[in-house]
């Protein structure tokens, strides 16, 4: 009886973890990694920039730091690009047809009769929105029910996608939720309970441990079956042709370009900052090339005034990991893309 | 594609299939501007025949009166800062000359103005002309009011701005020095506020508004260039009237600034809505990168035609950025405007080309991802 009891106990237990919690965020692997920030430093506000900066630095030597970037180089070589190559095959996923005259069109946005999609192999980009009919949102009690098998099927289109498990990084499950609040003056009309109008799942990328910005799955869909919208985004990892182990430069070594950055931004006022060693997209159609790179995110504390607080944004910038490039991150859009892509480009 | 569209060398994936109001509008544009030169009618009151009686086809009607005022409005783009200076009759003197200079321009450029956008439609390669989009971004507050410089802010406004205008929708800009309180302000809220006119927010369809933000007395408070004539150096929801109710032209507002809609405090933009149909902004701090261009492009991409406004900017300007050890959310909220729920949740799915009709506020449907906890702020219900 009590074994009975207590294998009730334990999958009701295992439901629960199922169920209930709608932001199935995973948490960040441990042990601590030496190419980000130590837990909490965003919480760490200063007007001392320096000892920020110094607290923040990501401990990476430049030798390990090499190290990386070649197994990075290793695993983007021995990377099989993703099953899908063209329309036609993400098409196919989703059994949609294609009007053929408009196969053609590049990377440019395409409507059909109930669905819009955007591909393009050459940036690993694909994209598809799909209409449905208008549909009421769920009770979220129903809905959460539902969260378990939305979750599997996120996955399994990922799986079909041809997205490698090794590369995901990060895995992000929400639910999207709604409300409807009366006017003040519609004095019997009361407000709504929360609903559930869907749930999304982000996936970031890491390759040879390296986090990958701006390269991701997202799909969101109204239930299992009904998927809304399906954002890929996994080009094949190509690094800048300035980019060498030997080129490469560890973070300590910015430290004060960094703390610079940090006090212009930060403009004397207390601020936390954040630091991760990522890769950094270079666009340069019709390819993406990537470079090192150190992500800063600066948070400015809220400022207390009479009648509330003033809150100014925060800001992320980056600093090339590469000699010769280290300011270049910082300039305008235009200026991003290194002579010799420029020069590769045109040549093209 | 049919023959018409052929004819007129329309892209059937440009539109939202209004090429019957589209031909409509042209039809009527030409049959108004001939009975007013026939009849001798003044300008403005024809703009306001129109405007009154064919609402829908305002893309054939605004460049109208666009091309009648523009000269005399060159002359007050530094309005406020006559205000500064105290010289409000000096102002009113200007004022009055853009009346004036309505009717006097008014008659005779009608009839060429008229012909010249019949002539431009009938070139258009998409239906969309006319419609609308505005932007305003601040990247440093050299003005009257402070705020910390952020240089990637006016990029990520233009990003979502320039691809709407690819899309064939007329582009709107007044950025840095320019974002001064009254382009936002209604008249009925403020005598000096001008936001409808064509140098207001209101003028256009869809806008976008990027500076800092804080939050305080239970509402967003922008931070402008200038103080504004009351010394205020805040946009806020309480002097904003957006929509055709009070003669304003927003169906979307987009907010780049943080805590420009925090959760506890969404039901200050039932004071905004005036037939403005969805509202969108942060709840918590949002970030300034130049990570962050392309989500806007990409808004204004997804958001043309193929998923709702109001989807596509959760769905976008969500962020889980990973720091390795640790992990931050940017946290956006959605808001469509309704007579009854079914109305508020259906402006969700409603895309820039769709052109719902204009919602009676009595319902806000808000819409955020679950748990999201930014920085800055408490995590939204879970």
């Amino acid at each position: 009886m009590r074994t009975h009891r207590t294998v009730v106990v334990v999958a009701l237990a295992a439901l629960g973890a199922l169920a209930a919690p709608s932001s199935q965020a995973q948490t960040p692997t441990a042990p601590p990694s030496d190419l980000g920030s130590p837990a909490g430093a965003f919480a760490a506000f200063s007007t001392d920039y320096k000892s920020l900066v110094a607290k923040a630095l990501p401990p990476v030597t430049t030798a390990e730091l090499a190290r990386r970037l070649r197994e990075t180089a290793a695993e983007a070589a021995a990377e099989k690009p993703i099953a899908l190559r063209d329309l036609r095959s993400w098409a196919a996923l989703f059994d949609l047809k294609i009007d053929p005259a408009k196969q053609e069109r590049g990377a440019e946005m395409i409507d059909s009769e109930n669905a819009s999609y955007l591909v393009d192999p050459g940036a690993g980009r694909f994209y598809i929105a799909i209409r449905h009919a208008a549909t009421a949102p769920f009770p979220r009690q129903d809905f959460q029910k539902l969260l378990p098998e939305i979750r599997r099927a996120h996955e399994s289109l990922a799986a079909k996608i041809g997205i490698p498990a090794r590369q995901i990084i990060f895995t992000d499950f929400r639910e999207t939720l709604a409300q409807s609040t009366p006017q003040p003056k519609l004095r019997d009309a009361r407000e709504t309970a929360i609903e559930s109008v869907g749930a999304t799942t982000t996936q970031l990328r890491a390759v040879g441990g390296l986090l990958v910005d701006g390269s991701y799955v997202r799909i969101a869909s109204i239930d299992a079956r009904r998927f809304e919208m399906v954002d890929v985004r996994w080009p094949q990892i190509r690094l800048a042709p300035e980019v060498d182990e030997k080129s490469v430069l560890a973070p300590t070594l910015l430290a004060d370009r960094i703390t610079e950055r940090v006090a212009a931004t930060a403009g004397g006022k207390p601020v936390s900052v954040v630091m991760a060693v990522v890769l950094r997209p270079i666009h340069a159609a019709p390819r993406i090339y990537y470079v090192p790179s150190l992500r800063v995110g600066i948070q400015p504390k809220s400022e207390r005034l009479r009648d509330g607080y003033r809150t100014d944004a925060g800001e992320q910038v980056y600093f090339d990991l590469v000699a010769g490039m280290e300011g270049l991150a910082d300039r305008d859009e235009r200026d991003l893309v290194p002579e010799s892509l420029e020069r590769k480009r045109n040549a093209q | 594609m049919n023959f018409v569209e052929s004819l007129l060398g329309l892209s059937p994936d440009g539109g939202d299939g209004s090429l019957e109001a589209f031909l409509f509008g042209a039809v009527l544009a030409a049959l108004a501007a001939t009975l007013a030169r026939l009849a001798g009618r003044r300008n403005r009151d024809l703009v306001a025949w129109l405007r009154r009686g064919f609402v829908r086809n305002r893309q054939v009607v605004r460049p109208i009166s666009v091309g009648s005022v523009r000269k005399a409005e060159c002359r007050v783009w530094n309005r406020e800062s006559w205000r500064d200076q105290g010289r409000e009759s000096a102002l009113r003197r200007l004022e009055s000359e853009v009346d004036m200079t309505r009717q006097r321009f008014g008659r005779s450029l009608l009839w060429m103005t008229a012909s010249l956008v019949l002539a431009v439609l009938m070139a258009s390669p998409t239906p969309a002309l006319g419609q609308y989009v505005g932007s305003s971004s601040i990247t440093n507050w050299s003005g009257g009011c402070g705020g910390s410089t952020r240089t990637w802010w006016d990029d990520m406004c233009m990003a979502w701005r320039k691809k709407m205008g690819d899309k064939g929708w007329v582009q709107w800009w007044r950025n840095y020095e320019l974002v001064q309180g009254p382009r936002y302000v209604d008249p009925i809220e403020k005598n000096w506020g001008f936001d409808n006119s064509t140098s207001g927010m209101d003028w256009n369809d869809a806008g976008l508004v990027c500076t800092h933000g804080g939050w305080g007395s239970g509402r967003w408070t922008g931070t402008l260039y200038d103080p504004d004539p009351d010394g205020s150096c805040s946009m806020t929801s309480g002097t904003m009237r957006l929509g055709r109710t009070t003669n304003g032209w927003l169906r979307f507002l987009h907010l780049s600034s943080c805590n420009s809609i925090r959760y506890s405090q969404r039901t200050q933009w039932f004071d905004a809505a005036s037939g403005v149909h969805v509202v969108t902004g942060f709840h918590g701090l949002m970030y300034i990168g130049s990570g962050y261009v392309d989500e806007y492009r990409d808004l204004a991409n997804e958001g043309m035609t193929s998923r709702g406004v109001g989807r596509v900017w959760l769905d976008r300007m969500h962020h889980v950025d990973h720091w390795y050890n640790s992990w931050n959310t940017v946290c956006p909220i959605a808001i469509g405007f309704g007579a009854t729920v079914a109305e508020a949740q259906g402006k969700h799915d409603e895309t820039y080309n769709g052109h719902f009709s204009h919602p009676v506020p009595n319902w806000m449907h808000t819409r955020w991802k679950s748990g999201c906890n930014p920085d800055d702020g408490p995590p939204l219900p879970n």
